[in-house]
């Protein structure tokens, strides 16, 4: 079993929001600018309310920055 | 790097810089048979007093250079994984203490039943460096989880 994952396009978002700064994104959310570093290189998965706290500072639902990927082939389409 | 990740670097390394030394000199101690308390007690309070100095010292100084940065959700799980491996190494070592501490103190011709000054002793520093290698273990693991993530 391959281990799980959560990706994030906080990067991609970030620019797309003028290049909004890791230390903007960090006050806004609440933590630390390191936590925003490690969250966006993949180095620290966040809690629940941390990940809504960070899509709500996109204004994005909380799936379009985070995606969970567990390694495994997606399901197919049952229709 | 975070405030809180150059507290623990300042502290495995003042911790080291302070508790090799000692530990050196007093098992060197105990291999010249000197089972005088004061020196025990004297090298114990010189190495608190060193790494206060030093501990207090750096901290205050990245303090100030960095500024006062808040606890986040982060810190705390590190934190936390921290404390859990400081405590394996400190259940681990303090098992092995009795196991080893007797049968060295009767290789050097130490009464043991009951026990002598000197094997009591010698089983206090060895307490005393499982305390010292479970803090270092602690700060090893904040230091490695905020390198390379937790």
């Amino acid at each position: 079993m391959e281990p799980a994952r959560i990706r994030n396009q906080i990067r991609r978002l970030r620019f797309e929001s003028g290049e909004m700064t890791q230390q903007t994104l960090a006050e806004q959310t609440g933590v630390t600018r390191q936590t925003i570093v490690a969250i966006e290189g993949a180095k620290y998965s966040p809690s629940l309310e941390l990940a809504f706290r960070i899509a709500t500072a996109f204004h994005k639902p909380l799936e379009e920055v985070f995606q969970y990927d567990n390694g495994s082939s997606p399901a197919p389409p049952t229709d | 790097m975070s405030l809180r990740e150059k507290s623990a670097w300042i502290c495995l390394v003042t911790t080291g810089v302070v508790f090799v030394p000692y530990f050196v000199f007093v098992f060197r101690l105990f291999g010249q048979q000197d089972h005088s308390l004061a020196s025990y007690i004297g090298a114990f309070v010189v190495a608190v007093f060193w790494q206060i100095i030093l501990n207090v010292g750096a901290q205050i100084y990245v303090t100030i250079r960095g500024g006062e940065e808040p606890k986040d959700e982060r810190d705390v799980a590190i934190e936390a994984k921290a404390y859990r491996n400081a405590y394996l190494v400190l259940v681990s070592l303090a098992w092995t203490v009795p196991f080893v501490a007797l049968p060295v103190a009767a290789a050097m011709g130490q009464p043991v039943i009951p026990l002598s000054k000197g094997p009591l002793l010698f089983i206090s520093q060895l307490l005393l460096l499982s305390f010292v290698l479970a803090e270092m273990a602690k700060y090893l693991t904040q230091v490695i989880c905020y390198r390379r993530g937790i």
